[in-house]
């Protein structure tokens, strides 16, 4: 195995965006949940602990929002990072996220 | 092949990269044993007697690896899921085969044999990455997924190769009067029985190929070689038949690859995959033209009724008066949009399955 190393995709051109937007990771995370929590009542709050898979979120929709957030946040999960804790709520995706960004290299 | 079993409480994922030396058979009896095992404990629905046995899963393994000749050092040919324990807890297979943008040569893996036990299903997402991560290298394609897999695909951006259509052309041959011969009579007159004009050097052999011009536009296409021809023909889980046309010199000017095909008594050859290497595609219709007419002049069995082609991507239309609609399950993630020549367009096969070597 080769194992990644957490780096963005286009280094040079998103550390400025990266290092700005580090404090906006769970609202911007918040709005690609959104759509797929399915059981989470419309305009109701998202607590950054509330269990995702409680709120709605299955395994098709996780592809489909891991796919989102790295193009969003132009960085790179390593699969090492992947497990079935990673989605258990905004906050541990958001602590993800943020370990992935250069500004935590 | 490589990769350590993980030690931590955790899955992890392992790329199978090309055999080296005796690793290599340990890690594909590991496979085989795996996937027999899936298919005995009931996973794979509807899996045959032969399928809970290592040995025809072995056999597969050396089809799509160890004889293909796009299986270069550099290509991945599998990913493999580990459990906590060290443990395959799930596979998903990889057929390298080489594509073109015109003169560019661009790797491709077919997908094959998605397997994840159900135990570890929720551990399944590094695996879909992996494979997602391996479409900003590798042109990837599907063309026998499950519902399962399907869903995943759709949502990793794979596209769904456009519906085809299958055109006929009958003959009536020389065989004497009989009843067959009664029902072909006005499918043949519909569809033209007329003898067609020989290309003028015909082969049937893929070793007579002594090159193989650059395809006459930028689209995205299978990469055509004598050795992957060969390979494909003696690989396939049923019989299939090469003909080919070249000019003097051995370039190959057309092909087509066939298998065989019976249907209310009748015989068919449909053509899985063909090119032509001219502007218009005349080389390609004078030969299926012909192949219609001499099969067994193009290695076809002599008393084939009907030739059978069906076209994902019309670039030339042939004259066939009888046609039907074809649809495929087919999936393909097009090349990084950020590519040269990304928005060209591909020219899809019905070949383009692991569905020819199960």
């Amino acid at each position: 195995m080769n194992p990644q190393k957490m780096q963005p995709k286009h280094a040079s051109s998103s550390t400025t965006a990266t290092t700005s937007s580090l404090t906006d990771i769970p609202t911007r995370l918040e709005s690609l949940l959104r759509p797929r929590l399915r059981l989470l009542e419309d305009g109701g709050s998202l607590d950054p602990e509330q269990n995702l898979g409680k709120a709605g979120l299955d395994s098709l929709a996780t592809i489909e929002l891991l796919v989102e957030i790295e193009e969003t946040f132009e960085t790179t999960i390593p699969d090492e990072e992947i497990d079935e804790n990673t989605f258990n709520s905004l906050s541990t995706i958001a602590r993800l996220v943020e370990r992935s960004l250069p500004a935590a290299a | 092949m490589s990769g350590t079993p993980a030690a931590s409480l955790r899955f992890s994922v392992e790329n199978v990269v090309s055999p080296g030396a005796g690793a290599a058979v340990g890690e594909i009896a590991e496979i085989a044993e795996f996937l027999a095992a899936f298919s005995r404990d009931g996973e794979l629905p509807d899996a045959s007697e032969a399928e809970r046995k290592p040995e025809l899963w072995a056999r597969r393994l050396g089809v799509w690896w160890e004889r293909n000749p796009f299986a270069r050092e550099s290509e991945p040919l599998g990913l493999i899921l580990r459990g906590p324990e060290g443990e395959i807890a799930g596979f998903h297979g990889l057929i390298p085969q080489d594509y073109v943008r015109g003169a560019e040569v661009l790797p491709g893996l077919i997908a094959t044999t998605f397997f994840v036990r159900e135990s570890a299903r929720h551990a399944a997402l590094g695996l879909v990455m992996r494979v997602k991560r391996l479409g900003q290298t590798h042109h990837l394609v599907d063309g026998t997924p499950s519902e399962e897999v399907l869903a995943i695909w759709e949502r990793l951006g794979l596209q769904r190769a456009p519906a085809g259509t299958q055109h006929y052309r009958f003959r009536l041959g020389l065989r004497p009067f009989s009843l067959r011969r009664l029902m072909l009579a006005p499918a043949a007159l519909l569809t033209g029985s007329k003898p067609a004009s020989s290309p003028s050097h015909v082969i049937v052999d893929p070793a007579k190929i002594v090159s193989v011009p650059t395809p006459p536009d930028a689209k995205l296409r299978k990469r055509v070689t004598p050795d992957g021809l060969a390979w494909m023909l003696a690989s396939a889980a049923r019989p299939l038949y090469f003909c080919g046309a070249v000019d003097s010199n051995g370039s190959l000017r057309a092909y087509f690859l066939a298998e065989e095909k019976r249907k209310l008594g009748l015989r068919f050859a449909r053509i899985l995959e063909c090119a032509s290497f001219d502007e218009n595609g005349s080389a390609l219709q004078q030969l299926v033209d012909f192949a219609a007419t001499e099969p067994a002049a193009c290695g076809l069995p002599a008393d084939t009724d009907a030739v059978v082609w069906t076209l994902l991507n019309p670039e030339h239309r042939p004259q066939w008066r009888l046609r039907s609609s074809w649809s495929t399950n087919q999936y393909f993630l097009p090349p990084p949009s950020g590519s040269e020549g990304a928005e060209t367009g591909k020219v899809s096969q019905p070949s383009e399955s692991d569905s020819l070597f199960v």
